[in-house]
């Protein structure tokens, strides 16, 4: 008999029991629908966050002060360092770092901001010219502050698109003067909507020149440097020819912590990918439960059918064409229930894409064959002891059988 | 009943012994015992039981024999090791001058593929498939497409008057049209030897002949030797020899008339 024909009649006596067949399949369904569900939300996870990372700019380095032992991707506690990070660092940047775009010092801090009565308490990024390129954000109105205003640590700002919305409504904001703490300060641009990033609300913020805010603040250490690098090939280099220069800077200490963009991504990607295949592999569990259905079903089905054994070994079958016969329809059960579990999977999958559209679970083809492939082994390998047992009958015994 | 004009030819192409199966007796069994380790012992220790005692037979091709006897008396046994489903404990058996003791399971399976044919009184088809492929089952295990598997079983089933009926399920039929159906799958693969137990003992009487009638045309036309196991009085009543079994061994073999060739029991 044919493979094509083994499979034809092996379908034929699933369908005699439609409901049943129906059943056990549905326990190998559920597994890959699940496996290949869990497996798509990691890689719709993972894809998110690498955008949200891309969101903030390419090729992006960070420089926290303090050093790190681990690698941990948010580099070291806050406070943890013993010298900080200054606009010197930068400027050595800007002037050696022939591998480097654009560099920019980074200062964070809150206050309340205010005109004519109204008031909002929003974050204040002290920083320079340069951010806005190395952070891909663009203007909404108006301008960013210029490299002398940055210099000259002029008292300008420009907000994010809340902040705009909140103030000042409908209304031109730029050359208001707005009051930040204790100070005055010009509006001069509004930054275009960005959204939240990483759990930041880029749209509810303000920046200022660094050295306005070091005044404002009365604060001298930075917070952070990010800079970035040419291009995607010169990463690597760039976060060497970086470090050395700071090392420099710190004679000759290696004091600070530097990351790049690629290096906190793959980090991310390896905890995540942990993640999917711990909840994969939990969903295959299930899966085994599935395999222990078609076993069960299978052992069932080879009792009813001890007289058709018989009957067909009496006739010329091979105890391997019965042990054949009933790994195929085992085979087949998996199959068709690996296939139906791959159908509800990806129709789980696009109905959780609509859900959002920042985050879009994605399978590979890889991991649908992956599910296909082991929905088949699963049925070759619980369908194996039930087939055993049906070719290790006596015929005659078999054939008495009531 | 017209059969097909080249009655099945002796299969000595996959006789070993070519020269010697021409001439050779279809069956011989001598001195044939088969015994059962029966674990029942009221201490727990196993107890051996006799099925068959020292058989020893002898048919010639083209034979009809009926094996009678009380129930017990170990006539479902010599039919399955004539049959080649089940192995003697000692003796020897020769189908068609090869010892068959010795074969393998697959060898005997092949044997029962295309040599033998059986009829049992349940009939066993397969409640789901129709006469067509029940009776082209056996073709399934010699290898043989699915065309050309349903062409020889439409001709065996035209033979014996279902040729309107290869598309019925057993379930769409009568008891003498699934017993018919039964018997074209014993005959699809043109056997030399057709064994059956109890044809007719669920069937009534006037079926049951009309079954005997079909025994005895394949039997005088086809050349085929048949074996039949019964209780029935009016089966055992047509058929020329009787082997007659009590408590495991052959106590009467007799011959009647003379429309076959005759058969003696070994001494």
């Amino acid at each position: 008999m044919s493979l094509w024909e083994s499979i034809l009649a092996a379908l034929d006596s699933l369908r005699a029991n439609l409901f049943r067949t129906a059943l056990t399949m549905l326990g190998i369904s559920i597994g890959v629908a699940a496996v290949i569900v869990l497996i798509a939300m990691g890689e719709g996870t993972k894809s998110y966050i690498s955008n949200e990372f891309y969101s903030l700019g390419t090729n992006l380095i960070i420089v926290q002060p303090g050093r790190t032992e681990t690698k941990s991707p948010l580099g070291p506690p806050p406070g943890a360092a013993n010298r900080d990070l200054t606009i010197q660092d930068v400027r050595a940047l800007e002037r050696h770092g022939t591998l480097l775009s654009a560099v920019s010092p980074l200062m964070m801090g809150s206050a309340t901001i205010s005109i004519a009565g109204r008031q909002r308490d929003v974050m204040v990024l002290g920083t320079d010219d340069s951010l806005p390129s190395i952070l891909s954000i663009g203007m909404a109105n108006g301008r960013f502050y210029s490299e002398n205003d940055s210099f000259a640590g002029r008292r300008v700002c420009t907000i994010g698109w809340v902040v705009k919305e909140e103030l000042f409504g409908d209304a031109n904001p730029i050359g208001s003067i707005v009051r930040v703490a204790r100070s005055e300060f010009r509006v001069i641009g509004v930054m275009e909507k960005k959204g939240t990033s990483l759990g930041m609300d880029f749209d509810d913020i303000i920046f200022m020149p660094v050295r306005a805010y070091q005044k404002l603040f009365d604060q001298s250490a930075l917070f952070g440097i990010r800079a970035k690098a040419r291009s995607q090939e010169d990463l690597d280099a760039a976060v060497d020819q970086s470090r050395k220069i700071l090392t420099r800077m710190h004679h000759g200490e290696e004091d600070f912590t530097m990351v790049d963009q690629e290096a906190m991504l793959s980090t991310m990607g390896s905890i995540l990918d942990t993640l999917s295949y711990i909840l994969a592999g939990i969903a295959a569990i299930s899966l085994v439960v599935g395999g222990i259905g078609i076993m069960n079903i299978l052992l069932v089905s080879v009792t009813e059918r001890t007289r058709e054994v018989g009957l067909r070994m009496a006739v010329g079958a091979r105890r391997r064409d019965i042990l054949k016969q009933f790994v195929t329809e085992s085979v087949v059960l998996g199959f068709l229930g690996g296939a139906l579990g791959i159908a509800a999977g990806l129709a789980g999958n696009a109905a959780l894409g609509m859900l959002s559209d920042k985050f879009q679970p994605a399978v590979s083809a890889g991991t649908v064959a992956f599910a296909a492939g082991f929905s088949i082994v699963l049925g070759l390998l619980f369908g194996v002891y039930p087939a055993w047992r049906a070719a290790a009958l006596d015929p005659i015994l078999a054939l008495r059988r009531e | 009943m017209i059969w097909r004009a080249h009655a099945a030819p002796p299969r000595a192409s996959d006789a070993s012994a070519t020269s010697a199966a021409i001439a050779a007796p279809s069956i011989v069994l001598e001195l044939v015992s088969k015994i059962y380790a029966s674990g029942g012992g009221a201490g727990g220790e196993s107890i051996e039981v006799a099925a068959l005692r020292d058989v020893s037979l002898r048919i010639e091709r083209g034979e009809f024999v009926a094996i009678i006897g009380a129930s017990g008396s170990g006539k479902s046994t010599l039919l399955n090791i004539l049959g080649c489903l089940d192995r003697p404990t000692r003796g020897r058996y020769l189908l068609d001058g090869d010892e068959v003791s010795g074969l393998t399971e697959g060898q005997l399976a092949r044997i029962r593929n295309e040599r033998m044919g059986f009829v049992f009184q349940a009939f066993n088809l397969l409640p789901r498939q129709t006469a067509l492929d029940n009776a082209a089952l056996p073709l399934i295990y010699s290898g043989v497409g699915r065309r050309e598997r349903r062409r020889r079983a439409g001709e065996v089933l035209a033979q014996l008057q279902l040729a309107d009926r290869v598309h019925h399920r057993p379930n769409q039929l009568s008891g003498g049209q699934i017993q018919r159906v039964a018997i074209a799958r014993a005959l699809i693969q043109r056997p030399n030897v057709l064994l059956a137990d109890e044809p007719t003992g669920n069937l009534d009487s006037r079926t049951g002949r009309e079954i005997l009638e079909i025994f005895r045309a394949m039997n005088r036309d086809l050349g085929v030797t048949v074996i039949v196991v019964t209780h029935d009085p009016a089966l055992v009543q047509s058929i020329p020899r009787i082997v007659r079994l009590s408590d495991g061994a052959v106590v009467e073999d007799t011959t009647r008339g003379a429309a076959a060739p005759p058969g003696e029991a070994l001494p």
